[in-house]
């Protein structure tokens, strides 16, 4: 990479950051956190919109005694009206008491809004010969009645002009309703409603405003009359407070979270380093990488959730690891420059960069966008850490190791993916050190433990809402309180219904009624309240215009019957209203609403209009005191689909939780298969997989422990932990795992290294999670803590526990591994030739026999021809090895020779196949022979000195033994050991099974002794000659290219006079077609010259050339073959 | 319905005045009431109420007939009875026989407020001792004229005060009967009771007290929630 292009990149990062720091908006609404399109939700949100009063202070008062309470709430509101400039508007009492004939206007408007049948029937009532027995019975009820209702009601209603259609539902209203919302019924508890003055926009408009209007009442509370103030207690709620309480809740989250974890960061690297410059250097690049993610997150995402702000601290906690893996790496090896181990160490971190980031990235399918939000700038920190700690972190820290080796070979862009070679490391004595015991003890303690837990109590799935909502605050608690104190019935759910219109929320306003009528009927709900009767009807309204004219010109005849019945002016009060507001109603020509201060006072409970929008809210109280959400959902869904959403945190949160839970595969699934394929990537073995498995186990079984001890429970957030663990998790037992082997099984050296910088990782992992428990959202704490203590266990447990199971399940196979290892390492070829194949290795056999015993061959085929698709995509390096392989056959046409190579990796994948099957037990008999050629090998053989058939990789060659057992010719094979001593164990035992015998030749020379024994005696051997040996080989020409040949066959052929034939068994469509090549002849006493040995040998390899030619997608060479070029 | 209310605990002290207090001298003769309270089995009597309502230019009156024992009362408004009021030690049942309906109002039930203020003020003004009433009430005056004392009574509760601001009662100092009883209600308006006839400790029919309504009528509990 050119220095302009970084220079480029940086440039661009930094323009990207200023365009996001221009458009960084923070959302302080935690319905932000939750899925617009659920009908819950949409409720919620319309109900936090239109009904609780975005300019609303409430004011709650508690004195000692009801007296003071309402003196002193009339003091607070006479001084608190006096600031015209914070309050607008401020009500401390029903507004109907103070002005009861106001009431007028808004029962003339429900009167209007009557079916014209009843509304001019009205007519008649206040007919001039209905009036006088109308107030006669009204003086007689004043006389006689002792019912309080009726005597207030009817004083001021002598034409009982309340009676009305619209207020039947509503006569079984109880008396106290008139002071409900402003006092406790003892009233000691009082409330006081603010409208501010100015516009409360933004959280710090808010906490402004609520700031001075603290100070107005601070100041009245410490004035003159304070002595009267004592032992008042004065809080607020509203929204507000909740905003302000919320975005200063956000900033203490921030605060403290960064705070905390940064802290930790810095002790626990000055406990592991003890250096000044870089620890402090790396939390001013975390500070950076801070900054940079959050104004990078705002533009890609717009507005920022305050939830989603939890990431500052998880981030600080993952990206630290970074820099110290790197700050390790600088200090272990002194001798290498920072690029070179950037070289070393960059493709480590980005790939673990990149499943983090998917880890969070997955948190965006799990149904919350505000988590998912969170999982976004995470991984956007993430990967702007990964950049900035490999680019910038250690330079400033090694100014003297900057620069390149001057011969350095470049460093290109995919140098940061692929990983070099790993230098060989011998086996380590300490390695052989007894097994620890303790850990085992700790497996079993800890496993027997946790389960026990388990077997008493398990950790339950929380339904509610409560991980959605903030945690209780001044606000909650006072609203909590005004509910208790106010007798409000606790969590009543909303119905929220919007349209367009009056007409369309009407009519969607009567299909919710029948529902909830059907529900009501089924004991699904208790009772519910909907203002349908009291809604405007626009076609009410027209029909009734001429009769409220003709109403509105009844004053004076009204009064008149009055004052001859007795009553003085006072009684007409509301009468006069009505009748003024059914004159204004007949000269209208639109649907009106009322609009004088008591009607608004009233309407706005449960009305919410703008010029495109009305909406409605009823309330709906559930049959017991707790929600069944379960029950309501389908009630809820039908409303919804008549456009009238049910709402309330109870249900919210089980509507949510239901979401979550059916969304999970997409994020568990994704992560497993990630999990899965980062282990399988990492070891390529089944039993380290496993063990990397056995560690998340383990680390669950700890978590699910941890929780029921500490009686935490699931919830819709903490559910999202999953994916996180996975992903996070999965990283400590592949670290530790790989510096296993790199070390040989050294336990104190892979602690001492690996270890030290997994605590030091794993640490602040903890702590960047465990700082969300203290976050002001009940969810996002528990979600902290669930990933605090499940990746706190995985990190342990990798650290102490799994290294003693590695050694245990892993240490055998390993060190027989190791000693091929160390062979190779001796030659010289260690960094040229790569090791075989994983599939090489006992356990992954096994699995191959299984699956060929079980799956329909065709199928099995095709699934193995995909994989080795998979791999030719995945393991270029590896595959490049047999490109390289087959150029001289193609004369150094890379395209050809590329191919070739690409079709040899499929068939191969089919041979595997063919090879298990006949390892099964399975015999083939579609052989395609010749008599003629078969009678090469009987003429051979009748020679009685031995018969040594030479073949090649070529095809399914092993068949070869097969054939010659239905021949009648019992086979042994020369080979090498495998990799694994466990294939090599089992590849004998198979091949016995068919009559074929197995003699290992690998370094042991007097294993050749046998072998010339038996071909003295006539026996039948197998070798195969197209792999250069280890040791020994000799120059010859092999398609036109020097090949370091094996004597093998020259030499047995001059210690026992043995006869070679060569034979190759390929796949055709038909079966299998052997060739027997003409039996190579030699004079046995030349080769006694090792030049006539080697002229035997160049002259049997140019023999099989045209073989190889014809069936070269079957010549299966995985290790260079060639000689380096010098 | 959001009305005024202030006539509901107004009342509901009015009866229980009518019923409790009856009059005694400013001092013995007020501890010689007291006395007579204890002794008393039941008494009996016929009373003209005058309602004088801010609404109304002249007082509306009506005519009827109460009978007392220790807790409880029957009365009855109007002739025929318009209204009948039942007391219980646990309830008080209004009933308006010409409407078919009556109104519940559970005397152990009732929610704190100016409601229980009212009652507790009802219940510490069925005195058994003179030092219970004073607790609840101040005396602002006492008249004597004509063999009766009338005294001016206010109640200390200030939320009591709203509804009522002053409660009189007279009684005869001859035989401690109740002579009349008098609510000032906040707004203005008064609830005037003038008895007659009263007859102390004569046999009362318990059927007075039980109350059968017949299926048609209508109960309904105003102050249930």
């Amino acid at each position: 990479m050119s220095s302009f292009l970084k220079r480029w990149w940086w440039v661009l990062l930094l323009v990207a950051v200023a365009l996001g720091l221009a458009r960084l908006r923070f959302d302080v609404d935690v319905l932000d956190l939750l899925p617009p399109d659920e009908p819950t939700v949409q409720g919620l949100k319309l109900y936090q919109q239109h009904f609780t009063n975005a300019r609303e202070l409430i004011i709650a008062l508690r004195a000692p005694d009801s007296e003071t309470a309402e003196k002193l709430a009339g003091e607070l509101a006479a001084r608190l009206r006096q600031e015209t400039n914070l309050v607008a508007e401020l009500t401390w009492q029903p507004p109907w008491m103070e002005k009861p004939e106001q009431l007028g206007e808004l029962l003339g408007w429900l009167w209007f809004n009557q079916p014209p049948g009843d509304f001019s029937a009205l007519t008649n009532r206040l007919a001039p010969e209905n009036l006088k027995p109308q107030l006669e019975e009204t003086r007689e009820l004043l006389a006689t009645s002792m019912s309080p209702m009726d005597l207030a009601r009817r004083s001021f209603d002598p034409f009982n002009l309340l009676t009305m259609p619209a207020l039947a539902k509503f006569s079984g209203m109880n008396m106290d309703q008139g002071s409900q919302g402003f006092s406790s019924t003892d009233g000691k508890y009082r409330l006081l409603y603010l409208q501010s003055a100015v516009d409360l926009t933004s959280y710090r408009d808010c906490e402004n405003w609520l700031k001075a209007i603290h100070m107005v009442v601070a100041k009245l509370q410490t004035g003159a009359a304070k002595e009267n103030w004592k032992g008042v207690v004065v809080r607020y709620t509203g929204r507000p407070v909740f905003v302000q309480e919320i975005a200063s809740s956000m900033q203490h989250d921030m605060s403290h979270s960064i705070g905390i974890t940064s802290t930790i960061i810095a002790v626990l690297f000055w406990l592991t380093h003890r250096r000044l410059k870089p620890m402090l250097w790396l939390l001013a690049l975390l500070g950076l990488i801070l900054f940079a993610t959050l104004a990078l997150g705002a533009l890609v995402l717009g507005t920022i959730s305050v939830v989603a702000l939890g990431f500052a601290a998880v981030l600080l906690g993952l990206a630290v690891d970074y820099a110290v893996v790197h700050y390790q790496e600088a200090l272990a090896h002194p001798q290498m420059t920072v690029p070179e181990i950037r070289r070393a160490i960059a493709p480590s971190i980005l790939w673990a960069a990149i499943t983090t980031m998917s880890a969070f990235l997955v948190l965006n399918f799990g149904g919350l966008p505000g988590l998912g939000q969170l999982g976004s700038l995470v991984a956007i920190g993430i990967a702007l850490s990964a950049l900035v700690m490999v680019m910038i972190y250690l330079p400033p820290l090694f100014p003297d190791r900057c620069q390149p080796r001057p011969n350095q070979p470049p460093f290109r862009w995919w140098n940061y993916f692929i990983a070099p070679q790993e230098p060989a490391v011998a086996e380590n004595a300490s390695a052989k050190k007894p097994l620890s015991r303790l850990a085992f003890l700790l497996t079993g303690l800890i496993f027997l433990g946790a389960c026990a837990v388990l077997s008493f109590h398990r950790p339950g799935l929380d339904h509610s809402g409560n991980a959605l909502q903030p945690a209780h605050g001044e606000a909650q608690q006072t609203l909590d309180e005004m509910t208790a104190e106010l007798g409000l019935p606790p969590q009543p759910l909303w119905l929220i219904v919007p349209g367009h219109d009056e007409a369309e929320v009407f009519q969607r306003l009567t299909s919710a009624e029948v529902l909830l009528d059907d529900a009501a009927k089924k004991n699904l709900i208790g009772k519910y309240l909907l203002p349908d009767a009291l809604w405007p009807r626009g076609e009410n309204q027209i029909a009734n215009r001429t009769t409220a004219a003709a109403l509105g010109e009844k004053a004076p005849l009204l009064r008149g019957a009055l004052a001859e019945a007795g009553f003085n002016t006072n009684a007409m009060l509301l009468s006069e209203q009505m009748i003024r507001t059914w004159a204004q109603a007949g000269e209208s020509k639109a649907l009106i609403w009322p609009t004088n201060q008591v009607s608004q006072w009233l309407l706005k409970r449960f009305v919410a209009r703008s010029p495109d929008e009305c909406l409605v809210m009823g309330l709906v109280y559930p049959a017991t005191n707790q929600v069944d959400a379960g029950e309501l959902a389908a009630l809820s869904k039908n409303l919804a689909q008549n456009h009238a959403l049910l709402s309330g945190w109870e249900l919210l949160g089980n509507a949510t939780l239901k979401r979550v839970q059916s969304r999970m595969w997409l994020v568990v699934a994704p992560m497993v298969a990630l999990v899965l394929l980062s282990l399988w990537f990492a070891f390529r073995r089944a039993t380290e997989i496993l063990l990397g498995l056995a560690v998340l186990g383990l680390s669950g079984v700890v978590l699910v422990a941890t929780m029921a001890l500490a009686g935490w429970s699931w919830n819709l957030m903490n559910l999202m932990a999953l994916p996180l663990m996975l992903g996070t998790g999965v990283d400590y037992s592949i670290f530790i795992q790989l510096a296993l082997r790199r070390h040989g099984g050294d336990l104190v050296a892979v602690r001492r290294s690996v270890g030290r910088a997994l605590m030091l990782c794993g640490g602040t992992a903890v702590a960047g999670f465990g700082s969300l428990a203290m976050s002001s959202n009940l969810g996002m704490a528990s979600l902290g803590k669930v990933c605090a203590v499940g990746i706190g266990a995985n990190a342990l447990i990798s650290i102490f526990l799994l290294p003693a199971w590695w050694r245990l399940l892993v240490a055998k196979a390993e060190s027989g591994k190791r000693k091929a290892e160390i062979l190779e390492t001796e030659a010289g070829k260690k960094n040229t030739q790569p090791k075989q194949p994983a599939f090489y290795s006992g356990g992954l056999w096994k699995l191959g026999l299984v699956a060929a015993k079980i799956i329909p061959t065709a199928l099995l085929k095709k699934i193995a021809a995909g994989l080795a698709d998979v791999y030719w995509l995945f393991q270029r390096r590896r595959c490049e090895v047999v490109v390289q392989n087959f150029l001289p056959v193609f004369a150094g046409d890379k395209s050809a020779a590329e191919k070739a190579a690409r079709t040899a990796h499929r068939n191969f994948a089919e041979k595997l196949i063919d090879l298990w099957r006949v390892e099964n037990g399975e015999v083939t008999r579609n052989w395609l022979t010749t008599d003629g050629e078969l009678e090469i090998i009987h003429a051979a053989r009748r020679r009685g000195r031995g018969t040594l058939f030479i073949t090649l990789h070529l095809g399914n060659w092993e068949h070869g033994g097969l054939l010659l057992n239905q021949l009648g010719i019992r086979l042994t094979i020369l080979t090498q050991a495998e990799p694994d001593d466990g294939l090599t164990d089992l590849r004998k035992a198979a091949r016995a099974r068919y009559g074929v015998d197995t003699l290992i030749i690998g370094d042991d020379g007097f294993a050749f002794v046998e072998v010339i024994k038996q071909l003295q005696a006539g026996g039948d051997m197998a070798v195969s000659l197209d792999r250069p040996p280890e040791r020994g080989g000799v120059p010859v020409e092999f398609f036109e290219k020097q090949f370091e040949a094996s004597l093998a066959a020259a030499e047995l052929a001059r210690a026992s006079g043995c006869a070679l034939v060569g034979v190759t068994i390929v796949r055709r469509p038909a079966g299998y077609a052997v060739k027997v090549l003409p039996e190579f002849v030699y004079d046995r006493k030349a080769l006694g010259n090792r030049d006539a040995r080697r002229e035997l040998t160049q002259q049997i390899l140019r023999a099989f050339e045209p073989e190889i030619r014809k069936d070269i997608g079957q010549w299966y060479q995985f290790t260079p073959i060639w000689p380096p070029e010098k | 319905m959001p009305f005024k209310n202030s006539w509901l605990p107004g009342f509901l002290i009015f009866l229980f005045f009518t019923v409790g207090l009856r009059g005694a001298d400013y001092d013995a003769q007020f501890n010689k009431w007291f006395e007579v309270q204890t002794n008393l089995q039941s008494w009996a009597g016929d009373f003209t109420q005058t309602r004088t309502l801010t609404v109304l230019n002249q007082p509306l009156v009506s005519h009827g007939k109460v009978w007392v024992k220790p807790g409880e009362f029957r009365w009855e408004l109007g002739q025929p009875a318009q209204t009948v009021v039942l007391r219980n030690p646990n309830q008080l049942l209004i009933i308006y026989p010409r409407l078919k309906r009556a109104e519940k109002y559970p005397l152990d039930a009732v929610p704190t407020g100016p409601m229980k203020d009212a009652l507790a003020l009802l219940d510490a003004s069925l005195p058994r001792d003179r030092a219970q009433m004073e607790k609840n009430f101040t005396l602002l005056s006492a008249v004597a004229t004509n063999a009766t004392l009338q005294m001016t009574l206010q109640p200390r509760s200030e939320a009591a005060r709203k509804f009522i601001g002053q409660v009189v009662i007279a009684f005869h100092t001859n035989d401690f009967t109740i002579a009349a009883t008098e609510m000032k209600f906040a707004d203005g308006s008064k609830l005037h009771n003038d008895f007659m006839n009263v007859v102390l400790n004569a046999p009362v029919d318990e059927k007075l007290f039980t109350a059968n309504l017949p299926a048609d009528f209508t109960v309904s509990e105003p102050l249930k929630k």
